[in-house]
């Protein structure tokens, strides 16, 4: 459904997976591609779009970003990115940073996928294979002559 | 409360146990010897819990959950389980032992841990390896099965390699020939600083088997010199293939005139005038980074004339005056250069190191101050390392 508002803002609705509905401004809505391009086919046109990969609680941070970047102009940069790192901040548990990830992928959001995945990246810089494997509870597949001929290849790097 | 429950049913264990003793209350030897009798064996209840009691730790873990039955036992003659499994999980961490109750949560779990069980990793964690460096990608390769064929097999990885310190000084001609072989001939930009063991068949390698590539950068690489860089760029300009627009060579042995100018036409560079951010001589900013948008980052130094890096100066004084006629613009032989901010040190005090390096008062002072007070600055140790490094770098 389109609304419209005082100030001649077109509004979309957003469905989360969950059923939960966000109104929201079309500005705010097309930061991301994917959501832009429904509306350019006329998928907003009636009732709400439906983002069924994406949860109400993972859908409100990312209208929290959208909405933050499309009000701030190239001026602010660096207050902008002050806030972008509180915002991850306030995210960092790793539940909700894989969750906000694959939900800036899916709904095709350039600025949020770079920001999110240079955050995850952060945490992985620095860490060995079994601080990795335990942080993220990865299970270590490797038969024992694989493991070692990994390790041999990159040996040059390690020892 | 732990370390306190711990020490209780302690003795009669091992004589080692009976220093724990010293220093505790006599009310709590007397609730103590409660539960601790001539022998372990006699005061144990026939395996209550089903745990067989054949190793020291698991003895203690047993007497403990009698002392907590006398100690924590309500009105209604319930006790806190969770307190107990939470003191079992500290003895098992204290002695390092897999835990030999088998019954226990906290048990499974280590076990769990110890075999390795675990999921396949998330999805997401595979957008972030785009975002590491060569040491942590590497590093990724030996998590897990897929995280290794993800970072062999995506060619976009490759496309950017980079290699500095401390990695540099390891790598080999076969190491960078394997690694550049995974950008599956897309490898757009190479960057090698101080590649001590890189050769001219190394490179001759990659640049023939990597036709894409348009920026090139070899600092510091000493065992390659501009002869070597051209005979590989005359091989491709020959086959056609050539499309590198950036090269960046400083560090290297001297060039001669001759090598410059076939330098700067075989990578369609006439124009060499240096026109957009300046180069100072400071850690980590030693070389001409990709940010310089010129073909060749050397040039005929002002004073000497020699094809060298010709570094700038980051004082206000030395930047007032027209750039071209800036005085101390120079490569590093002709002026001396503070190694932490770059600055001429040409009319300033300045203290020499070891290593005829040399630094301004204005950052050896910053440098002492440093060393002085490392926790009133709220530096943490590796700042500590820094200041030093900065003196009695090799």
């Amino acid at each position: 459904m389109s609304i419209t508002t005082e100030n001649n803002e077109k509004m979309i609705t957003l469905m989360s997976s969950d059923g939960e509905e966000f109104v929201v401004e079309e500005a705010v809505a097309a930061q991301s591609q994917t959501i832009k391009h429904l509306i350019e086919d006329g998928c907003s046109t009636e009732g709400s779009i439906p983002l069924p990969n994406v949860t109400g609680r993972v859908l409100s941070e990312v209208i929290q970003y959208c909405k933050k970047h499309s009000s701030s102009d190239d001026k602010e940069e660096k207050e902008l990115e002050a806030w972008d790192a509180e915002f991850v901040k306030a995210a960092d548990d790793h539940v909700a940073l894989t969750d906000l990830m694959m939900a800036a992928n899916f709904l095709d959001i350039k600025g949020l996928l770079d920001l999110v995945a240079q955050t995850l990246a952060n945490m992985i810089t620095g860490k060995s294979p079994e601080e990795v494997r335990r942080m993220w509870n990865i299970k270590n597949d490797f038969t024992p002559e694989e493991a070692e001929k990994v390790r041999k290849e990159n040996q040059w790097a390690f020892e | 409360m732990i370390l306190e429950e711990e020490k209780i049913g302690c003795s009669g264990l091992d004589s080692s146990w009976e220093s724990y003793y010293q220093g505790m209350e006599k009310a709590e030897l007397e609730e103590c010897n409660k539960a601790v009798y001539d022998d372990i064996a006699d005061c144990l209840p026939v395996d209550p819990f089903g745990s067989s009691v054949n190793s020291p730790v698991a003895a203690i873990k047993v007497l403990l959950r009698c002392s907590e039955i006398a100690i924590e036992e309500d009105e209604e003659g319930n006790f806190d389980e969770e307190f107990v499994l939470g003191v079992d999980f500290f003895i098992d961490g204290l002695f390092g032992f897999e835990s030999e109750l088998g019954d226990g949560v906290v048990c499974d779990e280590e076990k769990k841990e110890s075999q390795g069980v675990g999921g396949d990793p998330h999805d997401a964690l595979f957008f972030a390896l785009g975002y590491l460096g060569l040491e942590d990608l590497l590093s990724m390769e030996r998590v897990c099965k897929s995280f290794r064929d993800a970072v062999r097999g995506d060619a976009l990885l490759w496309k950017s390699i980079s290699i500095d310190q401390p990695l540099s000084r390891k790598l080999t001609d076969d190491v960078i020939i394997k690694l550049t072989s995974r950008a599956q001939g897309n490898l757009q930009c190479l960057n090698l600083v101080d590649c001590i063991f890189i050769t001219e068949y190394g490179l001759k390698q990659v640049l023939e088997s990597n036709p894409r590539l348009t920026k090139l950068s070899v600092p510091g690489c000493i065992k390659l010199n501009a002869n070597s860089i051209l005979s590989s760029l005359r091989v491709l300009k020959s086959a056609g293939t050539l499309r590198i627009k950036q090269l960046r060579i400083g560090g290297l042995p001297d060039v001669s005139q001759k090598e410059f100018e076939e330098l700067k036409f075989l990578l369609g560079a006439d124009d060499l005038l240096r026109t957009k951010k300046p180069l100072f001589h400071r850690e980590g900013q030693r070389y001409l980074s990709e940010d310089h948008d010129q073909a060749i980052d050397i040039e005929a130094c002002p004073r000497c004339q020699k094809l060298r890096l010709v570094y700038d100066c980051p004082t206000e004084t030395c930047q007032d005056k027209e750039k071209a006629n800036q005085p101390c613009r120079a490569c590093f032989q002709c002026v001396h250069r503070c190694l932490n901010c770059g600055r001429c040190v040409v009319n300033c005090v300045y203290e020499e190191t070891l290593h005829r390096e040399y630094m301004c008062l204005d950052c050896f002072k910053q440098l002492l101050s440093c060393q002085e007070k490392p926790e009133a600055e709220g530096a943490s140790s590796s700042g500590h390392v820094r200041c030093e490094v900065y003196l009695y770098r090799e």
